[in-house]
């Protein structure tokens, strides 16, 4: 099965991969939201892992184009917040249709957890 | 700031001292049976008491209209509220109104006689900031502000010459203390930047927080991967794990540490107190640096849009008042955005000034500017408001949200940079900020057209520096204005020139951070040898070196690297003004 992991920090890119490539899945990485709507397209994941906060486009709106391009895809959102702290984004994030939020810095096997859930029904 | 009455004041004051002057020598010396204390500008160490019966003396003599006169002119000096004081060509006090005597007087005892370093900073020697050396050299007045440790206060100092026959003879000197204003203006500065620094903290949080992510999810990933006593990793989920890959855990883990190191650094050099620290700097990273860190602090509905060309050259700025001075122009902007939604456009840019700017912006110099703009989609502002946003505390949010302070910090800050600020601004349609910062020249792109206006001189220079680049970087640049340079790329051989005495060298340039020995330790070493050596130190942003510091190892200029090249023609000027020998 293949994941998706949106984010524009490459060290934690890197990490998700990893961590994703442990648990036993494929992984397909994009710097940022308009770039992982590009690879979801081509080659669609079973869930995509995303940032909120990132240049070019943000997370949320990620969120909103992926439920309408791809409604059966399962979204797990990560944020290390910002002005307002991750607690408010991740409700909004919820909100638009995100299936489970995580605060940065996240325990690695809550994660992995997470993602067998929402993957378990494939 | 020496206000225009004072600057009046003082006019009136050099035309009077000048014609007591010329009259005295023309009319009534010759007239005088005693010439005691007579030449105008010769320090006699008269007492007051003498003076007032001198002054009698002279009234009965010269007759009432030249006594009122003198009488007129007393008063008038005394009433001048700043201390002013008249010098001799060696600095020695010649005159001093009730100011003056107030401030530099032990016991009432007299100060006529004594030199200004003396009373003013203790020092038997010249000051080392001695506008008088400078006046002396251009022949003009000359203004500067100087922080006096000896008195513990900081003077806006006026200092004129006084002519006699196109000859200087002494100056007229005054000191207005601008200690508590001073203190003020950088306790102000220092408020205003935590209040950016509490905007940046959402920025500062979520960059944190994603390096905490990567260390504690690398370690993570390692303890589930490792494997246990019996050789089985905790988890049987994928492949064991190899050397490399542990290797690679933990150097995520140490790259994550030093961003967190770096942006621990950025946050420090940001809230550092500290005055006005400017040098050459290229802009262009730090106003994208702070960019990134907004983009994090501002709501999600708001779009910030950054566009810095890849050719905007260097200014002459301070990189913390610079990210103030962004930082506070976009929280504006964001708050001016009603339902917090729209968009902010930072861009930043290099111009050359023309006609049309030069309408627009009546403040321009001609000439090359970077310029900073902040645009926004927001609710505008009237014309009456526009009047008036500069003005401190001034606000238009509500009590708590602010102190108002902000933009009339701002416009401070971008006056001390020889900068302009402008704002358009209309009401449901958005504003626009633009601040022009003076571009500095290219050093190494435009050397010849920057040395055409450069000072130039024929002095022996020691440069000590230890990279060789540097060292034969500038000893190129300082042989094309017409130098001797010895160089040195380390402490030990700059010492050798000194100890073998084979040279005459004038002026010592030196780098401050240098293994084994850093240029405070390798200037004070110096100073003691030959104190009157004029000492030129170069030191980077990070290092902390104070001012106090510096002048007490006998720094005489303190220039932040990395240095520009006029700044530094300009300094040896200054310290080598018409110097006819060298040491040893």
């Amino acid at each position: 099965m293949r994941i998706l992991v949106i984010d524009d920090d490459e060290q934690m890119r890197i990490l998700l991969r990893q961590v994703m490539e442990w648990a036993g899945y494929e992984v397909t990485e994009a710097g940022d939201g308009r770039e992982g709507m590009h690879k979801q397209r081509r080659q669609p994941a079973n869930l995509v892992i995303t940032d909120l906060i990132m240049p070019e486009q943000e997370g949320l709106e990620t969120i909103t184009s992926l439920k309408k391009e791809f409604p059966e895809v399962k979204i797990i959102a990560i944020s290390g917040g910002g002005r307002i702290g991750p607690e408010a984004y991740l409700p909004a994030a919820q909100e638009l249709g995100a299936d489970r939020v995580f605060s940065k810095p996240f325990e690695v096997r809550e994660l992995v957890d997470a993602v067998k859930e929402l993957l378990e029904h494939e | 700031m020496t206000s225009p009455v004072l600057v009046f004041l003082c006019a009136l004051l050099a035309v009077y001292a000048l014609a007591t002057v010329v009259y005295y020598f023309a009319v009534l010396r010759p007239r005088l049976r005693r010439p005691r204390a007579a030449a105008a500008i010769s320090s006699d160490g008269v007492e007051t008491a003498d003076r007032a019966a001198f002054e009698r003396e002279q009234t009965q003599t010269l007759g009432p209209e030249v006594g009122r006169a003198l009488e007129e002119w007393r008063y008038t000096f005394d009433a001048i509220v700043d201390p002013v004081l008249i010098l001799n060509t060696e600095l020695q006090i010649v005159k001093a109104n009730k100011a003056a005597r107030q401030l530099l007087s032990v016991n009432g005892a007299a100060i006529e006689g004594k030199t200004c370093h003396r009373l003013f900073a203790g020092l038997d020697t010249v000051c080392p900031l001695c506008p008088a050396q400078t006046v002396q050299h251009e022949r003009k007045p000359h203004r500067q502000e100087i922080t006096q440790r000896y008195l513990g206060r900081t003077f806006a100092v006026s200092c004129s010459p006084l002519f006699h026959a196109d000859r200087i003879v002494g100056f007229i000197y005054s000191a207005k203390d601008i200690s508590v204003q001073r203190n003020l203006e950088k306790r102000l500065v220092h408020a205003h930047k935590l209040e950016s620094i509490a905007t940046l903290a959402g920025g500062i949080a979520h960059d944190f927080n994603n390096i905490l992510g990567a260390i504690l999810g690398n370690a993570d990933l390692l303890l589930y991967r490792l494997p246990d006593k019996e050789g089985r990793g905790e988890s049987s989920m994928g492949p064991p794990i190899t050397y490399e890959e542990i290797g690679e855990h933990v150097q995520a883990m140490r790259r994550a540490g030093n961003r967190a190191k770096d942006l621990v650094a950025q946050i420090l050099a940001f809230s550092r107190q500290s005055t006005n620290q400017r040098r050459g700097l290229l802009i262009a990273p730090v106003i994208k640096e702070s960019c990134r860190l907004l983009r994090a602090s501002l709501p999600a509905t708001i779009e910030l849009k950054v566009e810095i060309a890849d050719t905007v050259g260097m200014i002459y700025a301070d990189p913390g008042q610079m990210q103030q001075v962004v930082m506070h122009l976009c929280t504006n902007a964001a708050q001016s955005l009603e339902n917090k939604t729209g968009t902010i456009e930072v861009s930043l840019r290099e111009i050359e000034t023309g006609r049309a700017e030069q309408l627009r912006y009546h403040d321009l110099m001609p000439g090359r500017y970077v310029v900073l703009t902040v645009r926004d989609t927001g609710k505008g502002m009237p014309p009456e408001m526009l009047e008036r946003i500069f003005d401190p505390f001034y606000t238009t949010r509500e009590v708590g949200e602010g102190s108002g302070m902000g933009l009339a910090v701002l416009h401070g800050i971008i006056v001390s940079h020889d900068g302009v600020i402008d704002v358009k601004s209309e009401v449901g349609k958005g504003s626009v900020f633009s601040v022009f910062f003076p571009r500095l020249q290219d050093v190494a792109g435009e050397e010849g057209e920057q040395t055409v206006a450069m000072p130039r001189g024929t002095e022996t220079i020691l440069f000590v520096d230890d990279e060789e680049d540097i060292v034969s970087m500038r000893t190129r640049m300082l042989s094309y204005l017409g130098y001797r340079v010895l160089p040195a790329t380390s402490p030990e051989q700059a010492l050798g020139y000194f100890t073998r005495g084979e040279e005459r060298i004038d002026l010592l340039i030196t780098d401050h951070t240098m293994p084994r020995m850093t240029g405070l330790q390798l200037a004070a070493e110096i100073n003691a040898l030959y104190p009157d050596l004029p000492i030129i130190l170069c030191s980077g942003y990070s290092e902390a070196v104070t001012l106090e510091e510096a002048l007490e190892a006998g720094v005489r200029r303190f220039l932040a690297k990395p240095v520009d090249m006029r700044l530094l023609a300009l300094a040896i000027r200054e310290l080598l003004p018409n110097r006819d020998g060298g040491k040893p």
